[in-house]
């Protein structure tokens, strides 16, 4: 189909009632027309208010979808998120009863004290050295953890940078658990966050929240296909997508160093 | 470090994001704001409680499952979610009705005096949208009528109506746009 036999499907398209033998050729177009998207979305809205009258609904429903989003984790979600929420900046309590989020949790404290043993440029060449430097680390900042090896270990460093000077560093283990662990950014006014964000395959996904204070020491992931690492403040909570200008950035780099 | 703790301030886009990390009580909170919506929409398609009820539970699953597939930079939440609610609900329909039980389904709504405007009930906007169907013309509101309540492909909305297919989809479309700008969610530029 040409393009003005597509816009004359728009409509039918957002009411679904186009055939299902069209949609595909659809879709296809509107992932290339920003013009044709909007339009679809246009009238998405007209159509959700003409059918968004609200009914009470009946009880025990909301008991049915919990019980079902309890039992069955979700499909990928394990590249869906690509970020482990940091310890007291997630944008709601944590569901602690939630062996997921128990498991998240854990992993994170298990890495803390070692990004910041790294941070503190603490030299270790001995067991029991890197034991009490990682002790004095987790007393001294009152991590609510212990352990990690990501500083200790093989790892790579992302410089981020504004106006080519270095304002903050994340370092990554080879699996991937990164840390942000120093930052001369400004600290944010509490209705605001600094949230980072990978780009992949030419597609930014939300790697994790930092909070308003840069200072933080906030976990995430990095997985192998993100290339660059950026940097936004965001109204608090974050946003499913930047909306604000970069405040700094960095590309990960390929190697590894011990 | 701030930490969002009380969810109804929270606003959707936030709620998705959360639920995009598995927060369960997220999910809830976006229930409490539209599940009420959901079903209604559900159960005025499908005409029966217990359907609906499966519906809305799909509806909310599916959230939990792609929340990528919402983009807030594209449309609200509630939206979203509507969109996701009719498309299932179209879906059984035609999957579990012929046409021409849906046709008859179609005749006997009618007769029992089923048009737009007393399908919409919101409060906050039943009355924009009541002037915005209003001032459709009569053939553009039954090609809708037809297509988003009766659960109709724009090819049967030209059977029934005995009209050129290309008719019809410049009838649904013409009339969408119109009311688009009636109620104020035309994207500039569309018009030619």
């Amino acid at each position: 189909m040409i393009h003005e036999e597509i816009e004359e499907l728009l409509g039918a398209y957002a009411l679904h009632a186009t055939e299902p033998e069209e949609d595909g050729e659809i879709e296809a177009h509107l992932a290339g027309c920003p013009r044709c998207r909007a339009e679809v979305q246009a009238h998405l809205e007209v159509a959700a208010m003409l059918g968004g009258s609200t009914t009470e609904v009946p009880a025990g429903l909301w008991e049915k979808i919990a019980a079902s989003v309890g039992e069955i984790p979700p499909p990928g979600a394990a590249d869906r998120l690509s970020v482990v929420p940091p310890m007291g900046t997630a944008p709601f309590s944590a569901a602690r009863g939630s062996p997921r989020w128990q498991a998240a949790v854990w992993g994170t404290v298990v890495a803390v004290a070692a990004a910041v043993i790294a941070v503190l440029g603490v030299e270790v060449s001995h067991l029991d050295q890197q034991v009490r430097s990682l002790r004095t680390a987790v007393g001294q900042y009152g991590l609510s953890g212990a352990a990690a090896q990501v500083a200790l270990g093989p790892h790579r460093t992302i410089v981020l940078t504004a106006d080519k000077a270095e304002v903050a560093k994340v370092v990554v283990a080879p699996s991937g658990a990164a840390f942000w662990v120093s930052s001369s950014l400004r600290e944010l006014p509490s209705s605001q966050t600094y949230q980072l964000w990978g780009l992949a395959r030419g597609k930014i996904v939300s790697l994790g929240l930092v909070g308003p204070d840069p200072h933080s020491v906030a976990p995430f992931r990095i997985e192998a296909t993100i290339t660059t690492v950026m940097v936004t403040a965001e109204p608090s909570g974050g946003t499913p997508k930047p909306t604000l200008p970069v405040v700094a950035q960095g590309n990960v780099p390929p190697e590894t160093v011990d | 470090m701030a930490v969002i703790s009380d969810l109804s301030s929270a606003s959707d886009a936030s709620l998705a994001m959360a639920v995009a990390r598995w927060q369960e009580e997220a999910l809830a909170e976006i229930y409490r704001r539209h599940a009420g919506a959901v079903f209604g929409l559900a159960k005025r398609l499908m005409f029966d409680a217990v359907l609906a009820e499966e519906v809305t539970q799909e509806v909310f699953v599916r959230l939990w499952r792609e929340p990528e597939r919402f983009d807030p930079t594209r449309g609200s939440l509630r939206t979203f979610l509507l969109s996701v609610t009719h498309g299932r609900a179209i879906d059984i329909l035609r999957s579990e009705m012929s046409r021409r039980a849906r046709e008859e389904r179609s005749r006997a709504v009618a007769e029992a005096g089923y048009d737009l405007e007393q399908e919409v009930f919101d409060l906050t906007t039943a009355e924009r949208v009541r002037k915005a169907v209003a001032k459709l013309p009569g053939v553009e509101r039954k090609a809708i009528e037809l297509a988003y309540f009766g659960g109709h492909s724009y090819r049967e909305v030209a059977a029934i109506e005995n009209e050129p297919e290309g008719t019809i989809k410049s009838r649904i479309r013409s009339g969408l746009r119109r009311m688009g700008r009636e109620l104020d969610t035309a994207v500039k530029g569309t018009d030619r």
